[in-house]
């Protein structure tokens, strides 16, 4: 008999563990982002003095506001495409939870390194939850870069200004000093470089450009191509 | 044998990480901190701050450089009107020794990010910081959400900074001018409107025979009618301009060159980064930051203007939800909006008694109007707060018989 009571005892107690605030009406909107946008899960109805945080699965998401007092602004975090399981915790008490979809990133971002003769190699490739790179830069000079499909085709293209080989100082002392520049050259230069992620890109073919209006077909015929790196 | 093992050794030796590891401190459940969000990064100019030569225990102290950083921000037009144009994110990186290398003094430290100073016995100049693992750089900056431009801080009080894909500065005394000087090239694709390049007297004045610079800063372009600010030179500006500190004109110099070519003032924070914005800089960094903000960030009224008519018998109450719910990132952290002043007018005629109140969450009555005289307008104006939601609750005066419909107009203003 001691021992059927503390097993229900301890079974209330488990139980009463597991009970968890009522849901209500609550929901996100949208139910399906990518990376870095925003979703917002209204009508939560929590008051939490600890503040409440935002798992999606095991990732943690940026709070990055309030809804009227009832509900959270949250950026999706960033991590691979798919269904997951948000979850929203006062304490580490879960007060709610439901599925949401990951889409893929708009964009990836690759870390590329240009060495002194201007060969260029990447270093990391990842899922970029911000812009892409587009549109041409304005500058006297221009990495032009295209993206292509398995046969060829160009999908997408757009510059950067050139990655920076000289350092500048950007600032004057306090006292009052001017600007000085050194006419040190960097033998490596590492830039990162944001790229549209498009269905059936295979290829990014990266071109130095001058200042010209790369807008037109025929400046783009001059452009001297640097290297293609497979981006599959 | 010996020559499978030779094989594994140079295979060993090539394959390197794609990137070291950078050791982060976590916030939370986050590798970052959020130090202003105003939406989604694909919308928005995201930069991030990390560290070098910050000990754990140091990172308070790393957090508090930031703050400074972002706070220069806010005090210097145009960044104080579109804060709502950026994202700022905070890596906290934690390296093992504190402070950075000074190769010229033979001090050297054990950092995360490999920053030092310049060496002299190399040519290089000892203020331009620079990091010996820029891919660390960005590995670290790659635990925030996204960035458009990442801001290393090292830890030391010597004067220093240097820009290249990254930026770097030390922590001295007015080191947040870097920042906001680099974020005028960054963000407005401004130029340097330094006349010289060395600046030791030895290469003072020299002359410009490029083409016309990219830059919106810059001209060769003498013509008043064709150059590239002339809406903004005044038929009786000199061209060349040479005087009036604040006189938009042709000034000699910029570019690193002396003369053969203009900048638009003769000072700006892109020649001297204690001096504001030029107007010419000035107006091309608010078309770009404006761009990244939502209408009803940069004018909040707009929101109300649009504010829904409402059905009326007897009474209406209703809430004006601030910051206002369609926004998703409204209203934005703009400083100039601490305390905002709300006017709610009713321009329909209204009777004697009817009464508008603004109330706080608990029901407290902060300000009230009543209708004195039949057939007045209502007009109401109070003092809020942009953190804070407020309810708008109007009563008729008596009971009408009649379904009307109100369209309250609200502004926000900053004071």
């Amino acid at each position: 008999m001691k021992n059927f009571v503390i097993m229900l005892l301890a079974g209330l107690l488990l139980a009463s563990c597991k009970v968890q605030a009522p849901q209500g009406n609550a929901e996100v909107i949208p139910p399906k982002a990518s990376p870095g946008e925003l979703m917002l899960i209204q009508n939560l109805n929590a008051k939490s003095e600890k503040g409440l945080e935002v798992l999606f699965d095991k990732t943690g998401a940026a709070v990055v506001g309030t809804l009227d007092s009832n509900g959270l602004k949250v950026l999706a975090p960033n991590i691979p495409a798919g269904k997951v399981k948000l979850r929203v915790l006062d304490g580490g008490r879960e007060i709610f939870t439901t599925e949401v979809e990951i889409l893929a990133t708009q964009a990836l971002q690759m870390v590329m390194q240009m060495d002194a003769s201007g060969k260029i190699s990447t270093l990391s490739k990842m899922p970029y939850s911000g812009g892409f790179d587009q549109g041409f830069a304005q500058a006297s000079r221009q990495l032009s870069y295209d993206i292509l499909n398995e046969k060829g085709q160009v999908l997408f293209s757009a510059s950067v200004a050139y990655p920076a080989t000289e350092r500048k100082e950007v600032f004057e002392k306090p006292e009052g000093d001017n600007i000085r520049n050194t006419n040190e050259k960097v033998q490596n230069v590492v830039f990162p470089l944001k790229i549209p992620n498009m269905e059936g890109a295979t290829m990014i073919r990266l071109y130095d450009s001058g200042g010209d209006d790369l807008s037109q077909s025929a400046a783009r015929a001059k452009r001297k191509l640097i290297q293609e790196i497979s981006i599959r | 044998m010996k020559n499978l093992i030779t094989l594994l050794s140079i295979l060993a030796a090539t394959i390197q990480p794609m990137f070291a590891q950078v050791t982060i401190q976590a916030n939370g459940s986050l590798n970052y901190a959020i130090v202003l969000c105003n939406g989604p990064s694909s919308t928005k100019y995201d930069l991030v701050f990390i560290g070098d030569g910050f000990t754990s225990a140091e990172q308070t102290m790393f957090n508090q450089k930031v703050d400074e950083a972002v706070q220069a921000m806010r005090d210097l037009t145009p960044y104080r009107e579109t804060m709502c144009s950026f994202n700022i994110w905070r890596v906290n990186v934690v390296s093992t020794q504190s402070g950075v290398d000074h190769p010229k003094d033979g001090i050297f430290k054990n950092t995360a990010l490999d920053c030092r100073y310049g060496n002299p016995a190399i040519g290089q100049a000892e203020r331009c910081i620079q990091s010996d693992s820029p891919a660390k750089c960005y590995e670290a900056a790659g635990y925030a959400p996204a960035y458009d431009a990442v801001f290393v801080l090292v830890n030391d009080t010597q004067w220093g900074g240097c820009a290249g894909g990254l930026v770097f500065s030390s922590i001295s005394t007015n080191f947040s001018q870097i920042i906001t000087h680099e974020l005028g090239h960054k963000v407005g694709g401004l130029a340097d409107e330094y006349d010289c390049y060395v600046c030791d007297g030895t290469d003072a004045g020299r002359i410009y025979t490029g083409p016309e610079p990219s830059q919106v800063n810059l001209t060769k372009n003498t013509n008043r009618a064709t150059t590239k600010w002339g809406d903004l030179i005044l038929p009786a500006t000199p061209i060349p301009t040479t005087s009036g500190a604040s006189t938009v004109g042709l000034w000699a110099g910029g570019g690193y060159y002396g003369t053969g070519i203009y900048r638009p003032q003769q000072t700006c924070q892109m020649k001297s980064s204690s001096q504001p914005f030029c107007a010419v800089c000035h107006r091309t960094m608010r078309d770009v930051m404006d761009d990244r903000c939502t209408i009803c960030e940069l004018r909040p009224w707009f929101c109300f203007d649009r504010f829904i008519a409402v059905p009326w018998y007897d009474r209406i109450r209703w809430r004006i939800p601030w910051p206002w719910p369609p926004c998703l990132s409204c209203p934005p952290d703009r400083p100039d909006f601490s305390d905002v002043i709300f006017e709610v007018r009713f321009d329909e005629k209204f009777l004697e008694g009817s009464q508008l109140a603004v109330k706080d969450e608990n029901g407290e009555i902060l300000a009230k109007a009543d209708v004195q005289k039949n057939g007045e307008p209502l007009v109401l104006t109070f003092k809020g707060n942009r953190f804070k939601s407020y309810n708008v609750e109007f009563e008729s005066g008596k009971p009408q018989s009649a379904k009307i419909t109100l369209k309250p107009t609200i502004t926000a203003r900053a004071q």
